[in-house]
């Protein structure tokens, strides 16, 4: 009967790879971490672009209330997108503490599965 | 008259477990996942390990839900559809990253209430035949 054993830290068996660091489990890491990365810098862009446009609206608008308001719902709308694009990260990583469930390292788990 | 070529002998069909283990042969566990194998309790590890494999795929599915509703949410530019799509994909993300990472919790809660120990439904005890 085999003790149950962590995979413990993986070593790549070729050593000259290193685009992730050496480890597997951080490879996981690194890559979610990119993937999110990419997509909240693309959410800083967005919100750029759309609160350019909302304010060379709002300059163009020239005293046309309804025109105004659309610019002025625009430049909000894009606050409010990137404020929670932002919060994202922070907000499920103190869910993951107070439930007690890491959800932000899954290396970690990786780590800890039982093979 | 040609004549009668018998039909050769087939192998008999396997009847009992014994048979059928010879028929079978024996089959070794592929070499990581030795654990599993060789030891009644491997399906228990199983389930646990897709347990926690599925409780932080959701948990990264929902962070990275909530990014893409803030995307939607800036590209909205007050369109009131897109706001109401968004708003609710934002509410519906948290509402199931909650749910999952209570779980746990209210598997603990329901089996306080209804057995009387937190732990009966979490890490029960498997009665069969010989324990």
């Amino acid at each position: 009967m085999p003790d149950p054993q962590s995979i413990g830290t993986l070593q790549l068996k070729q050593p000259g790879y290193t685009f992730f660091g050496g480890n597997p489990a951080g490879q996981v890491g690194h890559l979610l971490s990119n993937v999110i990365g990419f997509i909240t810098l693309i959410a800083g862009l967005a919100f750029l672009f759309y609160f350019m446009i909302g304010s060379i609206n709002w300059i163009t608008s020239a005293g046309d209330t309804t025109k105004a308001q659309k610019a002025r719902s625009t430049l909000t709308n894009a606050l409010i997108g990137l404020v929670i694009s932002v919060i994202a990260y922070p907000l499920v990583f103190v869910l993951g503490q107070v439930f007690g469930i890491p959800f932000t390292k899954p290396k970690e788990l990786i780590n800890s599965l039982i093979f | 008259m040609p004549p009668i070529i018998p039909p050769e002998p087939r192998e008999p069909v396997p009847q009992s477990a014994t048979d059928l283990k010879k028929f079978f042969g024996t089959f070794k566990a592929p070499q990581n996942i030795q654990a599993y194998g060789e030891d009644p309790s491997g399906l228990i590890r199983l389930f646990n390990n897709i347990l926690r494999v599925a409780l932080f795929a959701s948990g990264i599915f929902a962070l990275i839900n909530l990014i893409i509703s803030g995307i939607q949410y800036i590209g909205s530019s007050g369109n009131p559809d897109i706001t109401k799509q968004a708003s609710s994909r934002i509410w519906m993300s948290l509402l199931g990253l909650v749910i999952a990472a209570s779980s746990l919790v209210i598997a603990g809660i329901i089996g306080f209430v209804f057995f009387g120990d937190p732990l009966a439904i979490i890490n029960p005890s498997i009665y069969g035949p010989g324990s």
